[in-house]
């Protein structure tokens, strides 16, 4: 599928779940949540455990905060109205970037930025910091157990707190050492050199991106006409 | 073309200004290679940034005099030209990001000049092959070794066709065997785009004779050697027994080891002994599972099978990795370590300050300790890493390339520190691809590791039998040029790795006699070719099987069998690469045809007679080509009955499966698919080489016969029972540890060394 | 202003660093979450707008991979980038006292901003940020939920930025020299510390 028409479907998901009545919209959400978490990654990025947890986390705080009161020990049901409420829109957002996510590979996000004519330093940087991610990542955890064989213990809290700073310093210093030198790849690379940029990869608008675009499409004019959820308070 | 006069690179600094290098002056004409070379911190970095006019970018406050000018055009400082490529030394550091896979990393440079998607893929796939990345095309960029990465960052460079290429250390993550294909690479492109390339390296790392010009840094001027003339010395390995009587500080027993149930064994059954103050070499080439191995040993990856015993205790159950353990590690990448200001309070962080001190002064470092270690150059922080490491008595340290940015006083230096230890009772495990370190350390035990593909055996990498070296360094065709004694060689080899079957799973170890013969009488007796067979040979490497049967064919009457060899790739027929091994009646069809079309016609034709052995290779990977093969072949199938097909990629079996199919083969590891992780070795030595380097007898089976039962079920589901199953060749070389005299082979033959896939196993199957 | 290449990959390392350092401080099991290192980092080094660019970009980052609703924090990530750059005025990140006095206003205005997002759009769970905290207040202390989110924020908020603004404040000193050069324009740089 085009990644446009995913970006487009999964935004209609989030308004359809967010405003239609109320047993629907938990359907639609509970079903985009099941849908999204069981489906096989394209991209090779899976990201469903973390979401899941903060999701628990998410609803778990909301009836915290609303749905039980500590000193009558009850649950309010006007309070249990608001956590789901917010578990709603939690899941909806959650669901809908999971399906993207999971569905978007590298290449297409790539080749869908060119089309639409964004500048490649805009693009650059996007993917820099995406590359860079998982390289910090690694370089944590080579550099704390690097300092953990010289002997920087991090056994209790405040020897925690005094190996985060050498930590730190060097995941810094030797991460800017080499953006000094992949900055020149980058050029060597001919990032900068004026005219059109092509995509190996080339994107088709197929015969399922007019359907998707289509139920967007009518989503939104439905929308439209009922007015929003948030309009309306 | 390329004109330096007078240069001179200095550095603003607290301390005033630094001069890198100066004085540097040369000149080179379009096709000339040239070296650069200088001790560490000499400015080899420098002077390529500045050749190539990237020094704002590397450094903003470093300053060039002197004048400088290519092709006419004088050089100016931040507005590199376009056709100026630079790979630098870190591979794990030159991704642009926007791609995740290796294929699509390769076309980038291609995609910023905004070239159209067809003529790209066409260039890229070429070089790929040259590079030996095409069994690693449709991974991952994070699955690749650093080895890996630095090949696909050379060949990206290459991609654009830049007039000024410039490579900064590369040859530190390269294995030997690449080493000098890239070399060959470099000069046929110089040559024939007429371009300079400059590709700087630490003194010893290579040999002079490779250059036309080196420029030595550490005099300031630059001198001219004579013309190459590739002379790629072969070494032997020296192994001596570790000495009996000592308690062994490390002791790794069937030690078993993979990233995943689906991914092939990385290890298997891997047993090593190292003495207190011995040493152990880690070889084996990029991908083989050197850091892995370190990885294990210090507890941060847990073995699958087997132990790991520290001074006699179990240290594979440990729990996380800490000080004043008793396995430390030196790592790769020496940025990792520093924590403090300076290089002084860095050495009295460690456990062991008065031996931290002695290991900074054999090293060198005593000039340095005031400065910060980030400012110091990287040999010298690769030193620093290695005293911290070294600093906490550790009983087994593990170093990971030691040598790397290491100048030659840098490697005495290191090799002193690491006598000196030796001599502390310090157990060595020192991985590296060094010859200068290999050479130093001659009197150790080597443990030579396969690629990840292989279920490898390695125990006689260390102890080897008596008398056989654990790995021969062998020619081409075992040294043989003559067809005659290389088949005989060859058979030879053979027949020795038969003996030395494993069994695994429902395959009883054959002993029998020459697998060549059981395959030239399972197609005479039980398939009933007597005549017109034609083999088709789509692509390389698999094709010196066929050149093998199709001679015997010839030999034993059967005198109308046709051997077609398509070099895809080029998409030529090298008529001098079939002439020279001398088969007098190897039919050949040249074509200016496209891929598909080639293809097509050719299975057309070949498919007329009554039976076809083809042969694919990974070169057809693409779907779009196959596809219209698939239909010709599946078409003549169902007229003639009888396929045999060397495949390269799994999912060819089954696509042949699904139409009706025979089938097929399965090589060892190969993989496009990720199916069985990425594969690792180096296929290089074609066709007959790995069987070669079988090690002790011990043949590895690979991993087709895991994937038998898969094939089986194809083969049933198609309607074909199995005949019989041979195998081709044993295992991927190793022989990248064990350079061959190239030169010494015909320019045909070189073709084959420019690709990649050995068969590993040949199911011959037919119609139920 | 022109970018340059050096300037594309600084800021993209920024934004990761904010996402990096927050998961390495949940590595070490640490109460803060310093997730605006490389956003103070970039602003004061490079400029506001590169900072607020590393800012959202981390969020946008953080919202594709850990906590999709993220990204409605952008406002206070520019904030931050503005208001810290502001601050290299007044000896921000030169001198130890300027840093935390800096760090406590950027606390105080991370609170401020991300108030209102977290009450009306998420009933009071920020998911990035002190939500325990804020259900203490909330449920235990009985106040309202405006001014419990406001009170959850302060008391993390003004902690974790000044812990984020010595972290940096030691990182530009810890630089090495060759480093420093490519921050030439910085005004961080050229101040001397008393």
């Amino acid at each position: 599928m085009h990644p446009a028409a995913r970006i487009m479907l999964a935004f209609c998901f989030v308004l359809a779940a967010l405003n239609a009545k109320a047993p629907v919209n938990y359907s639609i959400a509970g079903l985009g949540i099941l849908y999204s978490f069981s489906i096989k990654s394209r991209s090779g990025f899976n990201p469903a455990k973390i979401f899941a947890k903060m999701l628990l986390f998410g609803i778990v705080i909301l009836f915290l905060m609303h749905g039980l009161n500590f000193h009558t020990r009850a649950l309010s049901t006007k309070g249990l109205r608001v956590v789901a409420d917010g578990a709603l829109r939690f899941a909806s957002v959650f669901a809908a970037t999971l399906w993207l996510v999971k569905g978007t590979t590298k290449e297409e996000l790539y080749a869908l930025m060119l089309s639409v004519r964004m500048p490649i330093a805009a693009i650059l940087v996007v993917f820099r910091a995406i590359w860079f991610l998982p390289h910090i990542f690694k370089r944590v955890r080579d550099v704390l157990l690097a300092h953990r064989l010289r002997g920087l213990d991090s056994s209790n809290f405040f020897r925690r707190c005094l190996a985060l700073a050498p930590a730190l310093h060097a995941i810094f210093a030797s991460m800017v050492l080499e953006i000094c030198e992949s900055s020149v790849v980058m050029v060597s690379k001919g990032i900068w050199i004026g005219g059109p940029k092509s995509s190996s990869l080339q994107l088709r608008w197929s015969c399922r991106d007019w359907i998707a675009a289509g139920a967007a499409g009518l989503v939104i004019v439905i929308l439209l006409f009922k007015g929003t959820h948030l309009a309306r308070g | 073309m390329l004109e330096a006069d007078n240069l001179c690179l200095s550095f603003a600094s607290a301390e005033g200004e630094i001069a890198s290098f100066r004085g540097v002056s040369f000149r080179a004409k379009g096709g000339e290679l040239i070296g650069v070379t200088g001790q560490s911190g000499s400015g080899k970095t420098g002077l390529l940034m500045a050749l190539g006019g990237y020094l704002p970018y590397w450094a903003p406050a470093c300053e060039l005099r002197g004048s400088l000018s290519f092709s006419g055009r004088p050089v100016r400082q931040g507005e590199p030209g376009n056709d100026t490529a630079i790979v630098i030394e870190n591979p794990y550091n030159q991704n642009t990001g926007f791609k995740s896979g290796v294929f699509e990393e390769l076309l980038v440079p291609l995609e910023m000049r905004g070239i159209a998607p067809e003529i790209m893929r066409a260039s890229a796939r070429c070089l790929a092959n040259r590079f030996g990345l095409s069994h690693i095309r449709g991974s991952k960029l994070e699955s690749l070794s650093g080895g890996e990465l630095q090949r696909l960052h050379i060949a990206s460079a290459l991609i654009a066709r830049p007039n000024l290429l410039l490579l900064d250390q590369v040859l530190a993550e390269l294995d030997q065997g690449f080493q000098q294909r890239l070399f060959t690479i470099l000069r046929s492109y110089a040559g024939e785009r007429k371009a300079v390339i400059l590709l700087s390296f630490n003194p010893g790392e290579t040999d002079l004779d490779s250059f036309d010009t080196v420029v030595n840094l550490s005099r300031g001027v630059s001198e001219t050697v004579s013309k190459p003339v590739c002379k790629i010395p072969a070494y032997l390995d020296k192994t001596a027994p570790t000495p009996a009587g000592q308690k062994p500080a490390i002791r790794l027993r069937d030690l078993s080891f993979r990233y995943s149930p689906r991914r092939p064994w990385l290890f298997e059954s891997l047993n090593l002994e190292v003495s207190q103050g011995r040493g152990c070499l880690i070889l084996g080439p990029n991908g083989s599972g050197k850091s892995t191995l370190g990885k294990l040993i210090l507890g941060i990856l847990k073995p699958d099978g087997g132990s790991i015993e520290v001074s006699g205790r179990d240290f594979a159950r440990q729990r996380k990795p800490r000080a004043g353990s008793a396995v430390n590690c030196a790592f790769q990448n020496p940025d990792l370590y520093f924590c403090k200001r300076s290089v002084k309070e860095e050495l009295e962080f460690g456990t062991d300050k008065e031996l931290a001190y002695k290991l900074a002064n054999l090293t060198g470092l005593s000039d340095h300790l005031d400065k910060n270690p980030y400012d110091l150059p990287r040999g010298l922080r690769k030193r620093l890493s290695f005293a911290i490491a070294g600093s906490s008595r550790p009983e087994v340290l593990y170093l990971d390339e030691p040598s790397q940015y290491q100048d030659a006083t840098g490697v005495e230096a290191l090799i002193e520190a690491m006598r000196f230890l030796l001599d502390q009772k310090t157990a060595l495990l020192c991985c590296s691809h060094d010859r200068r370190i290999v050479d130093e350390f001659s009197d150790f035990p080597r443990l030579v590791l396969g690629g990840e593909s292989r279920a490898t055996k390695v125990s006689h990498g260390v102890q080897p039998q008596e008398g056989r070296p654990a790995v021969q360094p062998l020619g081409l065709f075992g040294g043989k040029t003559d067809v005659g004694d290389a088949r005989a060689w060859f058979q030879n080899t053979w027949r020795e790795a038969i003996e030395g079957w494993i069994d695994i799973g429902r395959q009883r170890s054959r002993h029998d006699e020459d697998i060549l013969q059981i395959l030239i009488e399972k197609i005479r007796g039980d398939l009933s070719i007597d005549q017109d067979c034609r083999i088709l040979d789509l692509g390389c490497g698999d094709g010196i099987w066929l050149m093998l049967l199709g001679k015997w064919l010839d030999e034993n009457g059967l005198t109308k069998a046709r051997l077609l060899g398509i070099d895809v790739q080029q998409a030529l027929i090298d008529h001098a690469r079939w002439r020279s091994i001398g088969r007098a009646n190897t039919h050949f069809e040249a074509a200016d045809l496209a891929e598909g079309e080639l293809i097509g016609a050719l299975c057309g034709k070949t498919l007329g007679g009554k039976a076809t052995l083809a042969t694919c290779a990974y070169v057809l990977h693409d779907e779009p080509e196959l596809t219209p093969m698939l239909r010709t072949i599946s078409d003549n199938v169902e007229k003639n009955g009888l396929l045999v097909c060397i495949l390269a990629h799994p999912e060819w079996a089954s696509a042949l499966a699904s139409k009706g199919f025979v089938k097929i083969v399965q090589r060892a590891g190969q993989n496009g698919s990720g199916h069985w992780g990425r594969s690792t070795p180096d296929w290089r030595w074609l066709g007959l080489y790995p069987l070669m380097e079988v090690q002790g007898r011990t043949v590895y089976l690979p991993h087709a016969f895991r994937i038998l039962d898969d094939y089986e079920k194809a083969i049933a589901a198609a309607g074909f029972s199995i005949l019989s199953v041979s195998p081709l060749l044993a295992d991927g070389g190793k022989a990248s540890d064990h350079p061959v005299d190239v030169t010494c082979v015909a320019a045909a033959e070189q073709n084959f060394i420019a690709h990649d896939s050995p068969p590993s196993v040949l199911i011959i199957a037919r119609k139920l | 202003m022109r970018a340059s290449p050096f300037k594309i990959s600084f800021i993209a390392f920024c934004a990761a660093l904010n996402v990096g350092v927050s998961s390495l401080v949940h590595l070490l099991k640490l109460p803060i979450y310093l997730d605006s290192v490389g956003t103070i980092l970039a602003s004061v080094l490079i400029g506001p707008l590169e900072g607020a660019a590393a800012g959202v970009l981390a969020l946008l980052i953080i919202s594709l991979t850990v906590v999709p609703t993220a990204i409605a924090y952008c406002a206070t990530a520019i904030a931050i980038a503005f208001c810290s750059s502001f601050f290299t005025r007044f000896k921000y990140l030169a001198t130890m006292r300027a840093s935390i006095l800096g760090g406590v206003l950027l606390g105080v205005i991370a609170a401020l901003l991300s108030v209102p997002v977290t009450v009306y759009v998420f009933h009071g769970a920020s998911l990035v940020g002190a939500d325990v905290v804020t259900a203490f207040f909330h449920r235990v202390t009985d106040r309202s939920l405006l001014e419990s989110v406001f009170l959850g924020g302060l008391s993390t908020d003004s902690i974790d930025k000044v812990a984020t603004s010595l972290l940096c404040f030691f990182l530009i000193k810890a630089m090495p020299v060759r480093l420093t050069s490519h921050f030439a324009g910085a005004r961080i740089l050229s101040v001397k510390p008393e």
